[in-house]
């Protein structure tokens, strides 16, 4: 059984992971609690729905797809609505409560344009296979998720630690304004990140749409949740700490369910989230930052 | 009449569903106006909508004892959690405070008291217009009055710079945790209220989208007055019902409404409505005897005010001062000298409280000061202003300088709730007292300005007013005359004289060598982290150690 | 008594924009949850109550008076239950309620109809106590006690089964009422319960407790779930190799059930007033004329609140109304604990329910479930063979 609850707790550590990783981006260099990333995910997950059952594209062609619709939904709120708030200097509260606004009308725009229920990708599509090791009964789609969230994040990494756009990216965590004097393009890299953190949401969406095989309007709330868990525990900001965290979150979650008592799975996710915060506010892997008086 | 009394009927409970959403965006208002973003309140509003309900049900108790205990079970609960939780800031704050809000949530779906998922029901029908209604007027007249008072001032400095409001003499946690315990309360009652009107409760109303509601209230209506959370929640609990056609893309409207002001109306509706603000009305008061007690105060001083013993500072590996040790005299200037990257700020940091040394004594007035927080080192007499001001940019000058008296001003909650004479009296005081100390700075006649419209000199002055205002022995100067030309330079000179002249000890950092030699009658040089000479003005500028180590560079 | 006038000239407004009704109109009020959350139970709920009630008003309405429906959305939320009841009582003046969606605005919305002296009914409003509220709430929907003894019943004769592992969603009020049901029959019919499983709404991931069921190895698995959750948990437990059958409750009863589990759930004993396939004529007419109507299957929900109309109706017929909207009221509520029907869900007919504290209550369902048993993806009645 164990062998069973581990794989359990990869995949949905690796669902985690996947999600919080544009999560953890988008704070990393636009410093903002971005709080529509779940709507943005629910909506990477529609998007891939309507490519494949109204254009009848197939998986590999949907989810490229949706990742563009993600990514253009992730930049067109920051040109819109994010842009200004900087150019006005809002304080950091601001466009957070900015994006909860963006969260409610997608949702509400979901459930207005594809209704309430809950919608499936058609089963011929899904990718079929699976198989037995021991004890351990693995799918196809599992691996696949695995897969693809370490490769993303594999890649996100090898761009920011390797490329010119990497180190900028860096610069202006850093300090946006530093970033800006040395004639970094600042406003343009703020939509990159916006497009590809977006983008990566919408891909978390369509890959947990499939392996679930439940899209709803609301999906996007409780992974939301899971994501503020992770990046707090991985370190807001700190990509590697999203793999980190949401393989930390799913292995603690998985396993309370399965050795403590199932009822204790959220308890458990919001009370370590809790305690870290109080004792480790720059999360579990972060670097801890020292305040300056 | 009866057209009325039908109006009535059906809209009755929206009525009452306005008051109770008035009052949790008054909690969240609350804890607002000192800086927190807290996501606890929903939850808060659950543990006294249980608490409320489970005492009716089971134990018949009357429905104002009720809202009693609904209002103290909450706030039992915010002064537990609300130590550890409030040390947070910002966005963790928010994040810890959701958490907190989905263990309460997550405990009341387990427990079997609270009915788990299936909630309570059959909670009888208690509340009724005139509970809310005085609820309602005797929270809005509570915050009006805590708002115009010392505490009020408090919560806006600590929202502002909460490292500057701790050197007014502020207990910025006593504070934090003061609104954080109050607003629980307050969303505890209009939990109670709201269950003893809806029949029944379960967890899922206290949930993080509950949390995000009221905090939408607030942030739409506008933190900057009473006004805003009161016209916040109107809108928000009235819109739905006059948007019923939309039907699905009903909840579209709230957020777009909720973009759409934070992007245009960045101050809330109710800072849109208003007119501009004119000069706030602050006639100078009368009496000055705090003056007189000061001087006093001073005539007792002992011959040394601030005496660093041994000190040592590093971080990480890095050392920072090392075994420093000088005397800070009674009644003079007293100078600190070293080029950048010296320690010197250190030093500052280290006599305020803000750091703790890794080594040595600090002694202040005989005392001392090793473990104690900076607002108890600020009230024992230790003032200071900063290299980069720190004023309160939103506020008053006056308002900033009352904030510096915040520890003079004793009046209790219930005189200040009961507008006694004597709260009266102080506030008056404090006041005709804010306003010597900006004339002794010159700035009186703009007294009701806002401080940050103020020019870069008129805010070095206010500082230097705020830091008198909390009626030091001894005031410190950190850099006064950083960005000055020279007139300036010299007017502030003067300035620092005055304050002299009037019993105050000075001790001030400088690098402008011409500044620190006119000014001090003794000084200190600090050099990588260790004092390399001491003595009068003189002394120094014949000291072969500091021509090498500081002047010669400085003047290469 | 001044209301008289102001509903007279109302009615008769209405019959002028209506135009050509000989009678006047009989207004009910819809309250169901359209948007939010619960929207896929409430929005089922409305097409069921509008298709009843324009099949009977194509057949001439009831006594020459046509049946208008005031459709009202309350959003699943408490507030927005009390709020819509309030307008359709003392606005819309209707006769009498049907809805809210969920237990929970039932318990809100039903004591602002008990003291308003007008029916409320709940059509898919399963929770214990919703009829203790008072006298004035009715239901159609069948309570899990009533239904549960049996399935389990007839799956552990079928199974042989001796021991069951459990599953439900223990942050929903319907699940977890379920599950208490269960949770007591297999009590007293002593079956041993290997493990007890819980999730939240939204979770999709159900690997972890299926995996701990799997190790306890059960005969079957207990599940007080929702369809949908219900066919993901089939299919994750098929996934993992868990081959044991499941019982499930009234949450099954859809045809989401197959489309998402497809073969998953072969051999899942489901109790029920309710199935598509059950060949009674009232139910074919519905199934076909629902599907005609709205492009899609209909479910448990709809049904019941079809059925509840056709309730209303003979209840109505029965009736004469005086135009005095509080005797109209009064005398509707004393008329509809006789009606006896056999609608959509089968012979239907209410009984008197039994508060905890021995107060008169409401009235809730009196109607034998059937059982079924899942075979080649569809609900086949099982007769004990």
């Amino acid at each position: 059984m164990l062998e069973q609850q581990l794989l359990n707790a990869l995949t949905l550590g690796s669902v985690y992971a996947l999600f919080a990783l544009g999560f953890t981006l988008v704070f990393g260099v636009l410093a903002v609690i971005n709080l529509s990333h779940g709507a943005v995910f629910m909506a990477g997950s529609y998007a891939a729905l309507f490519l494949v059952t109204r254009f009848e594209l197939p998986l590999w062609a949907a989810l490229p797809g949706a990742a563009l619709f993600s990514g253009l939904l992730g930049l067109l709120v920051d040109v819109l609505i994010l842009k200004p708030l900087r150019a006005r200097n809002a304080p950091h509260l601001i466009p957070m409560i900015a994006t909860i606004g963006v969260g409610i009308i997608l949702t509400s725009a979901a459930q207005g344009l594809f209704g309430a229920e809950i919608r499936r990708f058609p089963e011929e599509i899904l990718p079929a296979g699976e198989f037995t090791v021991g004890e351990v009964h693995v799918r196809a789609l599992e691996i696949a998720i695995v897969a693809i969230a370490f490769a993303l994040m594999g890649l996100l990494l090898w761009v920011l630690r390797g490329s010119q756009t990497g180190r900028a990216l860096r610069a202006i965590a850093e300090s946006p304004k530093a970033a800006w004097l040395l004639g970094i393009n600042v406003e343009r890299l703020f939509h990159v990140t916006s497009f590809v953190a977006a983008a990566l949401g919408g891909v978390a969406g369509v890959l947990i749409g499939l392996d679930f095989n439940a899209i709803t309007p609301q999906m996007g709330q409780p992974i939301l949740h899971k994501g503020i868990a992770v990046i707090i525990l991985g370190g807001m900001g700190d990509i590697r700490g999203a793999l980190i965290g949401g393989l930390f979150l799913g292995t603690a979650e998985v396993l309370a369910k399965g050795y403590l008592s199932s009822q204790m799975g959220d308890a458990i996710a919001f009370g370590l989230l809790f305690l870290i915060l109080l004792l480790r506010p720059s999360g579990l892997f972060g670097r801890v930052l020292e305040r300056k008086a | 009449m009866e057209a009325f009394g039908d109006f009535w009927s059906t809209y009755s409970t929206l009525v009452y569903s306005v008051g109770v959403h008035m009052l949790l965006a008054l909690s969240i208002w609350l804890t607002l106006s000192c800086g927190l973003l807290s996501l606890a309140n929903a939850a808060f509003m659950g543990i006294g909508a249980y608490v409320g309900a489970l005492l009716t049900l089971n134990l018949g108790w009357p429905f104002e004892l009720v809202l009693l205990a609904a209002g103290a079970a909450p706030a039992l609960v915010a002064l537990v959690i609300g130590a550890p939780v409030l040390r947070l800031s910002g966005v963790y704050l928010a994040m810890a405070t959701l958490a907190f809000g989905e263990v309460v949530r997550v405990t009341a779906l387990n427990l079997e008291i609270t009915g788990g998922p299936e909630g309570l029901n059959g909670i009888p029908l208690a509340t009724s217009g005139w509970h809310i209604v005085a609820i309602l007027a005797l929270t809005l007249y509570g915050l009006h009055r805590l708002r115009r008072s010392r505490v009020g001032r408090a919560f806006e400095a600590i929202k502002e710079d909460e490292v500057a409001a701790r050197l007014m003499g502020i207990d910025v946690d006593r504070h934090k945790l003061f609104a954080f315990t109050l607003g629980a309360m307050i969303a505890g009652v209009a939990g109670a209220l709201n269950a003893h009107f809806t029949f029944f409760i379960s967890p899922r109303e206290y949930g993080f989208e509950n949390a995000v509601d009221i905090l939408t209230m607030t942030v739409l209506g506008g933190t900057g007055n009473l006004a805003g959370p009161l016209m916040g929640s109107a809108i928000l609990t009235l819109l739905p019902e006059l948007l019923r056609f939309l039907h699905d893309y009903r909840p579209m409207v709230n957020g777009a409404v909720l973009i759409l002001v934070v992007l245009f109306l960045p101050k809330g509706i109710s800072a849109a409505l208003r007119r501009p603000p004119s000069q706030r009305e602050d006639t100078p008061g009368t009496a000055s005897t705090a003056a007189a007690q000061a001087a006093v105060e001073a005539a007792e001083e002992p011959a040394t005010v601030l005496a660093i013993q041994q000190v040592g500072k590093h971080f990480g590996g890095l050392q920072v001062l090392e075994d420093v040790s000088f005397i800070v005299p009674a009644g003079g200037i007293y100078g600190l000298i070293g080029p950048n990257g010296a320690g010197k700020t250190t030093v500052f940091n280290l006599a305020t409280g803000l750091l703790a040394p890794n080594g040595g004594r600090i002694e202040f007035a005989g005392r001392d000061l090793a473990g104690l927080a900076p607002h108890r080192i600020t009230r024992l007499g230790l003032a200071r202003t900063f290299q980069n001001i720190r004023i309160f940019g939103e506020m008053s000058l006056l308002e900033n300088v009352m904030v510096g008296m915040h520890h003079h001003l004793d009046y209790g909650p219930l005189a200040l709730l009961a507008n006694s004479r004597a709260c009266r009296a102080a506030e008056a005081r404090a006041r005709a007292r804010a306003l010597e100390l900006l004339s002794w700075v010159g700035l009186a006649h703009k007294a009701g300005m806002e401080a940050d419209e103020l020019s870069y000199g008129d805010q070095r002055k206010l500082e230097f007013a705020r830091a008198l205002a909390t009626e030091p022995r001894i005031l410190l100067l950190d850099e006064p005359v950083a960005g000055m030309n020279p007139a300036e330079k010299t007017a502030l000179m003067a300035e620092i004289r005055a304050i002299r002249d009037r019993g105050y000890s000075v001790f001030l950092i400088e690098h402008d060598m011409r500044f620190v030699m006119g000014l001090c009658d003794r000084i200190a040089v600090l050099n990588f982290g260790r004092i390399i000479a001491e003595g009068t003005p003189e002394e120094i500028r014949d000291n072969p150690e500091v021509i090498e180590a500081y002047l010669g560079r400085e003047e290469a | 008594m001044k209301l008289k006038p102001t509903s007279l000239l109302l009615t008769a407004l209405c019959a002028g924009l209506t135009g050509g009704a000989t009678a006047a109109d009989l207004k009910i009020g819809v309250a169901e949850a359209l948007t939010g959350g619960a929207a896929q139970y409430g929005v089922s709920n409305r097409n069921g109550i509008q298709l009843a009630a324009e099949e009977i008003n194509a057949k001439g309405g009831i006594n020459g008076s046509k049946l208008q429906l005031v459709v009202e959305d309350e959003q699943g939320k408490k507030e927005e239950a009390i709020n819509v009841y309030k307008k359709l009582i003392f606005q819309d003046k209707v006769l009498m309620i049907i809805g809210p969606t969920l237990s929970n605005s039932m318990f809100a919305a039903g004591p602002v109809a008990n003291s308003a002296k007008i029916v409320a009914f709940g059509t898919s409003n399963t929770a214990n106590g919703i009829t203790d509220v008072g006298p004035w709430v009715f239901r159609n929907s069948v309570m899990e006690s009533d239904v549960l003894p049996v399935t389990v019943a007839s799956a552990v004769k079928h199974y042989k089964i001796k021991q069951v592992a459990v599953i439900y969603g223990n942050d929903d009020a319907f699940t977890k009422s379920g599950y208490d049901v269960f949770k007591q029959v297999l009590a007293e019919q002593k079956i041993p319960v290997t493990t007890t499983e819980t999730y939240v709404k939204g979770d999709v991931d159900f690997k972890a407790q299926l995996t701990k069921i799997k190790a306890g190895n059960p005969d079957a698995v207990v599940c007080s779930c929702l369809a949908e959750e219900a066919a993901n948990i089939m299919l994750q437990a098929r996934g993992l190799g868990l081959k044991a059958p499941f019982i499930g409750g009234n949450g099954f009863n859809s045809p989401k059930l197959f489309e998402i589990s497809k073969l998953a759930g072969e051999g899942t004993f489901v109790g029920s007033p309710w199935s598509n396939s059950n060949p009674a004529p009232a139910n074919k007419n519905f199934v076909t004329a629902y599907k005609q109507k709205y492009g899609s299957e209909p479910n448990q929900f709809a049904a019941q609140a079809y059925d509840a109309v056709y309730i209303a109706a003979e209840a109505l017929k029965a009736t004469k109304l005086s135009g005095n909207l509080d005797t109209d009221r009064e005398a509707l509520k004393a008329a509809l604990p006789k009606v006896s029907i056999n609608g959509a869900t089968g012979p239907f007919k209410f009984r008197p329910a039994k508060t905890k504290d021995g107060k008169p209550g409401g009235w809730d369902a009196e109607q034998k479930p059937f059982i079924y048993m899942i075979q080649g993806g569809k609900f086949t009645l099982y007769t004990g063979k």
